[in-house]
């Protein structure tokens, strides 16, 4: 073996084991458990079966499915109008466009689990909004603005912004402004350039940035959990409850892999959009 | 002659310098008009004035006879043709040159179409309509860009140094070829660039601008000839400071000795020792120490050079090709 293959078997070693033990493995003994038999206590038993995706196709099921690809549908939709001339101004700035950026990012500083709790304490009913709004009597009662979709819609668009404005930035910032003034020069409004020349152009970043926030949402369990008020709101909330309270493992494991399965399947469909433009 | 753009003691001053400071010019309908001057001399900026891009600080553009302050760059008749032609990369040529058209209310489909077509054939680029601009050579997306804005028929052409980014015998074509075109469609070009020999060979007139202020106009033939500051004489070529007067390379004549009839009839020669001899293909250039320690350059065709270095040679040229600067020289 030549000497620097062998250098780079070495280095290479600790992320292959890394990935193997802690990702390949665990995933095939969940691939495994999706099609045991629960036993009374948990745990998981033969015989094989197919009976767990069977029951996942249930329409109580398919509600909690449905649910979750429109809460994530609708988070990312709100991130890409949100983040979208965030992303365009800081690619335009003339100055200090690091610290922008570092602005986007500033919220990662502190634990996500922390920052939920406090939009918790912002929406509850007795919190700074409806107390504001009760002060000032534009309601008479608090308003419901907490453990409801509405609520992990905001939940999600807040916490995963920044995963839309960071692929959105670097993709306009490689814009060549040329192409905006010459659009206007052609006699576009600025808002047709925009409409015509740059959201077509931006259509890497747009797919990269959706890619990054849809998947995670769909995924989601710390904000449904605790601004969706406990109920079996998303996917991920409805794997839990199958390894914990349920106890039903196999049926927990295959529902995490039809969610794997979807994923991949968006994933993909929004990749080939990208690579059409590039 | 009437005049299509006129620029009213332009100025846009920035906080740190005068881009643009306080320059005036009339460019008449269906001329080619050239700024130029170094990079960073505002050109550039003066183009973005005139498109809208920019706002002056002071002074005016007015286009046909119409104030162009306040109105955006998509309310302006011009169009601007780009240094690297800012073609959209996700539309084909075809709807590239298309989209200025499609802007205007009321096009139908039908004569847009038409429009294209015709605007595509003058720039010898008929049969390349599905094409991508990723997909087509320097001198192809030079032609297309002509044509996306030629097509809508602007009362000035603005062109941003198009020929910089073609390599050095594509850009000779083209510089033949763009004549060739503004003739054809008779629409005002203005057109900006750093290479003097470009803005010679191409234009009626020539402006040539020098931080930021506008130092002469005149026909390429004046200019050359008649610079009124030794910025502009240098600029557009090379200049032999003789006795207090300005010879150009080429009007200069080399012999030994004044044995020539020709020679001893010109008023006007000096001595010099030849330094090198430096054979350049279609002529030969000479450069030789004078005694007052300057140096003269002469530019030779092959026969007339048989000179080598060391040789004390006289210098001669007619009175007619001297000229002297008025101004600061």
């Amino acid at each position: 073996m030549p000497s620097n293959m062998r250098l780079r078997s070495i280095f290479l070693a600790p992320a292959v084991f890394v990935m193997i033990a802690l990702f390949v493995v665990p995933l095939l003994i969940t691939l495994a458990y999706s099609f045991l038999t629960r036993g009374p206590y948990g745990g998981v038993f033969t015989p094989w079966t197919f009976e767990n995706y069977q029951r996942a196709l249930d329409p109580l099921y398919l509600v909690i499915l449905w649910r979750s690809v429109w809460l994530a549908a609708v988070s990312t939709l709100f991130c890409l109008i949100l983040a979208f001339p965030v992303a365009l101004y800081i690619a335009r700035a003339e100055r200090n466009k690091a610290l922008l950026l570092n602005l986007v990012m500033l919220p990662f500083w502190t634990s996500f689990l922390i920052r939920t709790y406090a939009w918790m304490f912002l929406l509850r009913d007795t919190g700074l909004v409806n107390v504001a709004l009760e002060g000032l009597h534009v309601i008479h009662a608090p308003i419901p603005l907490l453990f409801n979709d509405g609520a992990v819609v905001l939940g999600l668009v807040y916490g995963f912004l920044p995963f839309m404005v960071l692929p959105l930035y670097a993709t306009l910032e490689k814009l060549d402004p040329a192409l905006l003034d010459a659009a206007c020069d052609l006699g576009a409004t600025p808002w047709v350039a925009l409409w015509r020349v740059i959201v077509p152009l931006s259509k890497p970043g747009i797919a990269a940035g959706c890619v990054l926030v849809f998947i995670p949402c769909l995924g989601a369990y710390l904000t449904p959990d605790l601004m969706g008020g406990g109920k079996t709101v998303m996917l991920g909330n409805l794997v839990q409850s199958q390894f914990t309270t349920a106890r039903d493992w196999p049926f927990g494991a295959a529902i995490s892999l039809l969610l794997m399965l979807i994923v991949l399947v968006v994933a993909r469909a929004l990749e080939k959009q990208s690579e059409k433009l590039l | 002659m009437e005049s299509i753009l006129e620029l009213l003691s332009l100025s846009k001053h920035y906080s740190t310098h005068r881009a643009v400071d306080d320059v005036a010019i009339s460019v008449r309908k269906a001329e080619f008009f050239s700024l130029v001057g170094p990079s960073g001399c505002g050109k550039t900026t003066t183009l973005r004035l005139i498109a809208g891009f920019e706002q002056p600080t002071s002074g005016e553009v007015v286009l046909d006879g119409q104030p162009m302050a306040g109105l955006a760059p998509h309310q302006r008749n011009v169009s601007m043709v780009f240094q690297n032609y800012a073609l959209f990369p996700h539309l084909t040529v075809e709807e590239n040159v298309a989209f200025g058209l499609e802007r205007r209310p009321n096009m139908p489909k039908q004569q847009i179409r038409q429009e294209v077509g015709e605007a595509l054939a003058l720039v010898q680029l008929s049969g390349k309509e599905s094409r991508f601009p990723n997909q087509l050579s320097g001198g192809e997306r030079q032609r297309v860009a002509l044509a996306r804005s030629l097509v809508l028929r602007p009362k000035v052409l603005l062109l941003d140094e198009p020929l910089s980014a073609l390599d050095a015998k594509l850009r000779k074509e083209m510089r033949h070829e763009l004549k060739k075109l503004q003739r054809n469609v008779g629409i005002a070009f203005l057109f900006i660039t750093h290479d003097q020999e470009e803005a010679l060979s191409l234009s009626d007139r020539v402006g040539v601008m020098n931080k930021g202020k506008l130092e002469q106009i005149g026909t390429p033939k004046e200019l050359y000839r008649q610079p009124k500051s030794r910025f502009v004489a240098e600029f557009l070529g090379e200049v032999n400071w003789l006795n207090g007067a300005c010879v150009r390379p080429e009007a200069v004549c080399v012999s030994r000795g004044l044995s020539d009839p020709a020679a001893r009839a010109t008023a006007h020669s000096t001595i010099g020792i030849v330094e090198s001899v430096t054979f350049l293909g279609s002529f030969v250039r000479l450069e030789a120490k004078l005694p007052d320690g300057s140096y003269c350059v002469a530019e030779l065709s092959q026969q007339d050079c048989d000179f080598a270095a060391g040789e004390t040679v006289n210098f001669w040229w007619q009175a007619a090709d001297e000229f002297r600067l008025s101004g600061n020289a």
